[in-house]
């Protein structure tokens, strides 16, 4: 967009002027190694890739990384970061009426033709907010006209693009690798072309998994339950079927290296999308199916490059389900054959609770110093297991742990999860149980040494799961529950970690919220809500003061029990598993009826009927899913084809 | 197993200048793991990085030839070093320098005794600062207060002069556990220190001869 505001040379003089006077000056000054700098004036279309927190955290945002590598690779694109200011910045900005800037080239992020958000998890919406209005941005979409940046936010709290309808212009449903380019060409064709905002919804909503909400509107019952969403032009889809790439490009390997601490300072490798185990509480399981993998050497020349291109001394190897990927021991392997000797933290997050994977770790630690060994039961009775369909038996867990402790670690952390369905406080007092017979088992081993933190967190329902039905614990449940955690994991070796059951709520408003929420999250930051996620800034005050005003009930969005057939206010959004799978597995899991691994058992989830052609042109190890021989009898998904530059 | 030891001059640009002592050792040691050298780290559990850099430049400013020295498992010409270092260097980072160092020769911490500034001051009054500056130098002590605790700032100046065009020149202690700050010295003379950037143009070392 032109170029309105103030100028690059003025941000940057105001910054070396005032930088003293905050806390950590590193997060607003850019210019670290393998940052992109492009000639402004040079690129015709540019693109601001902001992940609404602060630096640390949103420095180590994989999604944002592969958009900026993908981005920047175009010659005739830039992309350049922005993040949230903490308050004390914010205020000095303010004071000044200095606009929020990329940290690249110090460009009023509002002199950007798009304005890119990376949106994980719902704690993000005030602050969303907050960052377009010292951005200079209108807030609602309604009051954007062709001169303001197009604002596209994707993520996995895309997948209810509801509560955030009334900010953003379009969302990606799903991944982005492809999509971006696509979105690019089109909002670049239209900037140079004529047409009004409405012009320019119109052809975004014709890409593949491209949702824009200014081209639906929600219609409600008396009851306040969603009747039903009306498309109001022709080439807005009903569904929105969601984006996924058929192969796993090769990983992100030129990280940008920061020069303060951040939150995960490493290099992430995406071992494998998606996940088979089929968790009945866990979002990112379902939504990001089919499972891909990446091949072994894929993954250990990437790590090799980056440790090249960025010196850091810790590797992160991500997935949703580390021991499920095929190849692990050999990749485990690779990976210390190759990097033994160079002084590595290599982690391995998400391990099963076997035997095998203390040997993985084995493997990968070497001799080097050993923190701690992380398990996730996720609940510590045999009936809460089969209802949530993470099946893993308590004699099998003591055993892991005991295994642990002999290969001397001395910490184990267990995460767990109160408020699961008809949950009870037996359940909850098993996780007390449980942690202290993990303990037991370290002292046998290690003596005193022996420790176990327990992570426990609260349940909250999340759209597109089995869960997706039932009410989110009360205040009061979940407090009972934690008062007796509280009182039992206490003493020498134990620790505890809960979550506030205030920031539960706000989640559980938002995870399952519909379009009317937006006025909420709007009045809320009215009132001064930013920060969510921080337990001193939160501030349910505001939030409560916001749903009164706005007159809606938050226990609406969060205790009531949902009828399986509700029209829900994502059910327009295809994650392409069935709601008739969902519905079932939900309906098995009051059974306490669980599923195997789907790699051994396909339960048709949905997935291979919606993306057929994609499997069949991609055969063999490239998905998990079982193979698709004959020629899809269904229209394939269209997607447009690139406008040649 | 012994290891070889090396002293480095670099100098610390803008863009580093508001990056803290703790995050520098860590930017030293990406560097040298990106140059591909072999760095020595120190024995046991938590085995750490042998770098050691000389007087901790405080945030906001910038510097041309501060000190590090850190240990290598091979050896490495020097000349090589310098080309091998700046090669891999963050933006900011410039290596101007690099020698050998007997291996039980003492640490930068026993040898530092003094670090020399500059701090351009356009737009304050030359008459006003240079009475002040006097004033400053004939004090007998300027007692303060940094993070609660109180400290004699006076005899950690040991020159403090103004030159041509309008810039701070000074002098100041640094050992450790005595150490002059320039934006100490700058509140002193009732300066905001916050939009200055003080660049620090030496460190002086004792004379060991």
């Amino acid at each position: 967009m032109e170029n309105t505001g103030m100028r690059p040379s003025n941000i940057e003089r105001w910054l070396d002027q005032n930088l003293l006077s905050v806390q950590k000056p590193g997060r607003y000054t850019g210019g670290e190694l393998n940052q992109v700098v492009k000639d402004w004036a040079d690129i015709p279309f540019r693109v601001a890739l902001a992940f609404p927190e602060i630096y640390e955290l949103g420095m180590s945002n994989l999604g944002l990384a592969i958009l900026y590598e993908i981005l920047n690779g175009q010659p005739d694109v830039l992309a350049e970061r922005v993040y949230s200011p903490w308050p004390d910045m914010e205020q000095l900005m303010r004071a000044a009426q200095v606009p929020l800037y990329s940290l690249e080239t110090k460009h009023p992020i509002a002199n950007f033709d798009i304005l890119a958000l990376s949106l994980p998890y719902e704690g993000l919406y005030t602050n969303t907010l907050n960052l377009l209005d010292l951005s200079d941005i209108p807030l609602l979409v309604s009051d954007r006209g062709r001169a303001d940046a197009v604002v596209i936010a994707g993520g996995h709290s895309a997948f209810n693009p509801e509560p955030m309808a009334d900010f953003i212009d379009a969302f990606v449903i799903g991944e982005g690798e492809d999509v971006i380019l696509e979105i690019v060409e089109v909002v670049r064709a239209w900037r140079d072309g004529s047409g009004g905002r409405s012009e320019l919804y119109r052809r975004l909503a014709t890409i593949w998994g491209v949702y824009v909400p200014a081209l639906y509107q929600p219609h409600y019952t008396e009851d306040g339950t969603l009747d039903h969403v009306e498309a109001l032009v022709s080439e807005a889809k009903l569904p929105v079927i969601k984006r996924i790439v058929s192969k796993l490009p090769p990983p992100v390997t030129n990280f940008i290296v920061p020069t303060i601490d951040i939150v995960h300072n490493r290099i992430p490798i995406e071992i494998m999308r998606g996940c088979t185990r089929g968790c009945r509480f866990c979002q990112a399981g379902m939504i990001t199916r089919p499972v891909r993998e990446r091949p072994v050497e894929e993954i250990v020349d990437a790590i090799e490059a980056a440790l090249d291109a960025t010196g850091f001394e810790e590797v992160g190897l991500l997935s949703l389900s580390s021991s499920d990927y095929d190849e692990i021991l050999a990749l485990v392997k690779a990976v210390s054959d190759r990097f033994g000797d160079r002084r590595l933290n290599i982690g391995l997050p998400s391990l099963r609770i076997e035997s095998f994977s203390v040997e993985l770790m084995d493997l990968l630690k070497g001799k080097s110093q050993r923190g701690g060994f992380t398990l996730a039961p996720e609940a510590a009775t045999e009936r809460m297991r089969e209802i949530i369909n993470k099946p893993v038996s308590t004699p099998q867990l003591l055993e892991t742990a005991e295994g642990i402790y002999q290969h001397g670690w001395h910490t184990i952390k267990l995460y767990f999860m109160i408020g699961h369905p008809s949950e009870t406080i037996e359940d909850v007092q098993a996780i007390a149980d449980l942690c202290k017979q993990v303990l037991k088992v370290g002292r046998r081993i290690v003596g005193r040494r022996a420790r176990v933190n327990a992570g426990v967190s609260t349940f909250v329902p999340k759209p597109h799961t089995p869960f997706q039905w039932v009410p989110c614990d009360t205040l009061e449940q979940i407090e009972a529950k934690q008062r007796l955690l509280q009182r039992e994991l206490r003493g020498p070796g134990l620790k505890l970690n809960w979550t506030d059951p205030l920031e539960t709520m706000h989640e559980a408003w938002l995870s399952r919220g519909d379009r009317r929420l937006g006025q909420v999250i709007y009045h809320a930051w009215q009132r001064g809500a930013k920060f969510d996620g921080w337990g001193e800034h939160f501030n349910y005050q505001a939030w409560m003061e916001a749903f009164d005003y706005v007159g809606l009930d938050p226990t609406f969005y969060t205790h009531r029990e949902r009828p399986v057939d509700e029209t829900l206010p994502w059910d327009h959004i295809d994650a392409a598993v069935h709601k008739r799978f969902l519905t079932e597995d939900y309906l098995w899991s009051l059974e306490g009826r669980t599923r195997v691994d789907c790699r051994e058992r396909c339960f048709a989830c949905g997935i291979l009927p919606k993306f057929a052609e994609l499997r069949r042109q991609n055969p063999g190890e490239t998905w998990e899913c079982p193979e698709v021989k004959s020629p899809s009898r269904k229209t394939p998904i269209e997607t447009i084809p690139l406008i040649p530059a | 197993m012994s290891n070889f030891r090396y002293r480095l001059t670099f100098g610390k640009g803008r863009e580093l200048r508001f990056t803290g002592h703790l995050d520098l050792h860590r930017a030293w040691e990406r560097t040298i793991r990106r140059a591909k050298l072999s760095l020595a780290y120190s024995e046991g559990y938590r085995p750490r990085s042998k770098i050691n850099i000389g007087a901790a430049l405080p945030l906001g400013c910038t510097s041309e030839a501060d000190l590090v020295d850190f240990e290598l498992t091979n050896s490495p010409d020097p000349g090589e070093l310098v080309e091998g270092l700046n090669g891999a260097a963050l933006p900011g980072l410039l290596v101007s320098n690099a020698e050998a160092i007997q291996a039980g020769s003492p640490k930068l911490q026993k040898l530092i005794t003094s670090s020399e500034y500059v701090i351009p001051v356009a737009g304050q009054d030359r008459e006003d600062l240079h009475a002040k500056i006097q004033a400053l130098l004939a004090a007998e002590k300027l007692p303060r207060v940094r993070r609660d605790k109180k400290y004699d700032l006076r005899p950690l100046i040991e020159e403090l002069s103004l030159a041509d065009p309008m810039e701070l020149r000074l002098r100041l202690v640094a050992r450790s556990g005595a150490t002059g700050r320039p934006d100490e010295v700058l509140r002193a003379l009732e300066i905001n220190p916050d939009p200055l950037v003080p660049h620090r143009l030496r460190l002086i070392l004792r004379d060991l001869s």
